[in-house]
């Protein structure tokens, strides 16, 4: 299978501070890639990275055979990079204004922003997104005081508006109930087989990891030290050592 | 922003979900506000309507002003960016006609919002308070420096004319309705639109936004062009209302009030309704001042000249009492009317 | 030997500058609130300190002032305490622009309130001529106003017991507690409430002080409120808005540049040194927005 987004060598550090020291990292088209490692490990720095916050200081991050290593965060956007973050965005306004951000993506020109006909575009497909993470009752109330599965559906939601071709998931299941984490994991799936996204998920619940990940790789301290599927990483001697120390 | 709705309310399209008007009360209650607004100048004096010029006049800077706001691009430079509008205007007005002066009035103020703007990508929040502060004293200096030839720094506009015929007040009156009107519908068509909602996400979290694909110069300089423009048409306005500017008409403490009373009082985020009636306790707070003033002077020698500083008072009362009792500002009152006529006479 | 004059006098001025920016870092440094009224406060010192030596409680014109400036001083502590419960506390936890409209209502009362009281003519502190006489003092070469010497007084006196306070007490140690957490400060016993107010009287108090020095040189009026919110606010963001020394130091530069580049360049363009402090604050905002001194803050994604 065709890599879709590689990350080779790439060191990062703040000050003194070393969250990456040299982490390679291949996503294959169509695949669920587990990323799990203890607290501070880089996972998230890791995500940054490759979304565009954080330059790193050395190595690279190649998208579909193109270097991106360098572009803003809103460019790689509009590449197919969809980012969710591990606590959900949600700015004052309703699900539906929440999820309708997620449009303007795609569209290239400011008239096309402002048109009645892109709002209406706009609406309609955000409606066939709050269907697919199942938030209709919620569809008119203010986003700002839901709970948080709520709040990561309709950030996931506002990611899917411009169809990303990759996702990263910044643990999309912290602070979800098991109901909560069931369904988020059933969209993960149907994301990943009915639309074919490849998708690179952050996620501590290892047992999540096992059920739905095709491979995982086990980051610490800026590193990664194990790689395979989620049986064999799991009983690798040095992640074990990583997460219950000596 | 339509929030949940009374039952038995139904949309059969995205359209008519999208509209401005939920039920057919409200377009009753818009109808009579727009005849009211019609029959108004053969009932109030010629004093009463100079005030609602005013009121139309501030309500468009502060509808700016509150887009701006809501993507939190905090800015205190407004009454300069309406000085630029006014004095580009009284400058060619004895040339070109009031259809080609006020979109370039507006345009010039744009400019020079974007220009003043775009410290914002680097610097956030309040930081942007103190470099609109400074821009506005900057532009206030340099209007200042430009007239500094001509007595009294006062530039005369020509007069409001439509082909040679010369408008009177009452013909201003509806003119500047008109306009008001169309760039109410503009900003908040802007508002329902994904451009708008862009905008809010811009301001609450930059980053998030910019996963979003939200080109933060773009968007920044977007809402800062939209702003100043409506900034400039409104200082035309002013400009060809009073028939002369100078730049002491759009001092610093202007700028304050316009954020402070216009968009915080009248209410952050209510583009047309919040601004209105942001503009509205401005002007009623002044014209309340200059009344009480004149009634008590006769008893209360020292009070006379200092209708300015019991204006600052009032001003500072009303802005502390909003922040603590109705932080969403007035239009979150005129929404509970709202709400409360959507089940009426059945309400509970 | 002229531009000694004008780094002398910068320095000079800068003192009163960095006063002015201690107050409003400290509030902000404590509270989290960017104070846009710390001009006000400064106008209101002018006044108060006018007021209460115009009782004239003593013959000695320069004791006068002097006491004249401690009663005021007392006075703004209760308007300290009142600023706090009054208008700040009902807000914490508000948003930042909730925070920041709400110093614009206190600027906007306390500067309509001085003008409801003493109007608007141009008022000068009783005994000025002989307190600050007119011919400067001279130091070898040198001329300073007298008013400067107050100044230079005033600043060393001010920020020097501020900084004992700061930094050796067992009070600043708990203001700096609750600058960094509130909510750890106050399960560690520290209350906050106090903490906020002593902070506003300290703030209030410095503002007095520049409000003595401002009002001798400029005179009483309105103008005085600007003048001071347009020197405290660059002055605090060339050190970085959290940190008192780097205030003091701003303020000192913002001086010198505006008495040297800003005199200087008035000689080609009338009335430019008016906005030299604005210019100075853009280019500090561009260039290094968090100031010599100040904490970068590093927004976590």
């Amino acid at each position: 299978m065709k890599n879709v987004l590689e990350v080779r060598d790439v060191h990062l550090s703040f000050g003194g501070l070393v969250a990456l020291n040299g982490v390679n990292l291949q996503l294959k088209e169509g695949e669920i890639l587990a990323l799990v490692g203890p607290n501070g490990s880089g996972k998230t720095s890791l995500l940054n990275c490759i979304c565009g916050f954080y330059k790193p200081q050395k190595g690279s991050i190649i998208y579909r055979g193109e270097d991106i290593t360098r572009t803003p965060p809103h460019v790689r956007a509009e590449k197919g990079i969809g980012r969710v973050f591990q606590t959900p965005y949600i700015f004052h306004g309703t699900v539906v204004d929440n999820i309708m951000v997620g449009y303007i993506t795609q569209q290239k020109g400011l008239a096309k922003l402002v048109t009645m006909k892109s709002a209406i575009e706009a609406r309609k497909k955000a409606e066939e997104l709050i269907e697919f993470v199942e938030l209709e009752i919620y569809r008119n109330s203010p986003a700002h005081g839901l709970p948080m599965g709520i709040r990561k559906r309709i950030e996931l939601a506002r990611v899917l508006m411009w169809n990303p071709d990759i996702l990263l998931l910044d643990e999309p299941t912290s602070g979800l109930s098991i109901d909560e984490k069931r369904d988020m994991a059933r969209y993960i799936l149907e994301l990943n087989e009915v639309h074919g996204k490849s998708i690179l998920l952050v996620e501590h619940d290892l047992s999540l990891v096992h059920d739905i990940a095709h491979r995982a790789v086990v980051m610490d301290a800026g590193v990664e030290i194990a790689e395979g599927t989620p049986e064999e990483v799991v009983n690798n001697p040095e992640v074990i050592k990583a997460y219950l120390g000596e | 922003m339509a929030t949940s709705r009374p039952c038995g309310v139904v949309k059969e399209s995205y359209r008519a979900d999208m509209s401005f008007f939920e039920k057919p009360f409200h377009y009753w209650a818009m109808g009579l506000f727009v005849l009211v607004l019609v029959i108004l100048p053969f009932t109030a004096p010629e004093y009463y309507l100079n005030a609602i010029l005013l009121i139309v006049i501030f309500s468009i800077t502060i509808m700016g002003l509150n887009l701006l706001t809501q993507a939190h691009l905090f800015s205190v430079m407004h009454a300069a960016l309406m000085g630029i509008g006014a004095f580009t205007t009284a400058f060619i007005s004895h040339q070109v006609p009031f259809f080609i002066t006020m979109p370039v009035a507006g345009l010039m103020a744009a400019a020079v919002s974007v220009f003043f703007g775009l410290p914002s990508l680097r610097i956030k929040v309040f930081y942007l308070l103190f470099s609109t502060t400074a821009a506005q004293f900057i532009i206030e200096w340099v209007l200042n420096y430009i007239t500094r030839d001509i007595p009294g720094s006062a530039v005369y506009t020509a007069p409001l004319a439509v082909m040679g015929y010369q408008l009177g007040t009452i013909e201003q009156y509806y003119l500047y309705l008109i306009i008001t009107a169309i760039m109410a519908y503009i900003i908040a068509h802007i508002g329902r639109t994904p451009l708008g909602k862009a905008l809010v996400m811009m301001g609450e979290k930059d980053y998030a936004a910019q996963i979003q694909g939200v080109n933060l110069l773009k968007f920044k300089a977007i809402a800062f062009a939209i702003s100043g423009f409506y900034a400039g048409v409104a200082g035309s306005m002013w400009s060809y209302m009073l028939g002369l500017v100078t730049p002491e008409h759009f001092p610093f403490l202007m700028s304050w009030e316009l954020l402070g009373v216009g968009v915080i009082v009248g209410g952050l985020g209510s583009y047309v309704w919040g601004s209105v009636l942001g503009s509205v306790m401005i002007i009623v707070v002044t014209q309340v001042t200059t009344e009480l003033v004149t009634v008590l002077t006769p008893y209360m020698p020292w009070l006379g000249a200092s209708a300015f500083g019991l204006r600052a008072i009032f001003y500072g009362i009303i802005i502390a009492a909003i922040l603590i009792l109705e932080p969403e500002g007035l239009a979150n009152l005129l929404r509970k009317v709202k709400r409360y006529f959507d089940l009426w006479p059945f309400s509970y | 030997m002229v531009l000694l004059e004008m780094v002398v006098m910068g320095l000079a001025a800068g003192t009163i500058y960095g006063v002015m920016a201690l107050s409003f870092v400290l509030i902000y440094r404590v509270g989290k609130i960017v104070n846009i009224a710390v001009g006000d406060m400064v106008l209101l010192g002018a006044y108060l300190i006018f007021a209460f030596s115009g009782l004239g409680l003593v013959q000695n014109p320069v004791v006068n002032l002097i006491l004249g400036l401690i009663l005021a001083s007392i006075f703004g502590l209760f308007i300290a305490v009142g600023t706090e419960r009054f208008l700040m506390r009902p807000l914490y936890g508000q948003s930042i622009l909730s925070l920041i409209m709400m110093t614009v209502a206190l600027g906007m009362i306390l500067r309509g309130a001085t003008i409801v009281k003493w109007g608007t003519v141009l008022r000068v502190f009783p005994g000025q001529h002989e307190v600050f006489p007119p011919i400067p003092l001279s130091i070898g070469p040198i001329e300073i106003p007298y008013v400067y010497m107050w100044s230079i007084a005033g600043a060393i006196l001010i920020f020097g017991s501020f900084l004992y306070l700061f930094r050796k007490t067992l009070f600043g140690f708990a203001m700096r507690a609750v600058s960094l957490d509130p909510e750890a400060a106050a399960t560690h016993g520290i209350s906050i409430k106090k903490i906020y107010i002593y902070t506003w009287m300290i703030a209030y108090v410095a503002a007095f002080l520049a409000g003595l020095v401002l009002g001798a040189i400029n005179g009483i009026t309105v103008i005085v409120s600007y003048l001071g919110l347009a020197r405290a606010l660059p002055a605090a963001l060339i050190g970085g808005l959290d940190s008192p020394g780097g205030a003091m130091l701003g303020g000192l530069l913002l001086g010198l540049i505006e008495h040297t580049v800003g005199t200087i360049l008035n000689a080609y363009i009338p009335g430019i040194r008016d906005i030299i402090p604005y210019i100075v604050l853009l280019i500090v905002l561009l260039v290094k927005p968090y100031g010599l001194f100040g904490t970068v803050r590093i927004e976590r994604v």
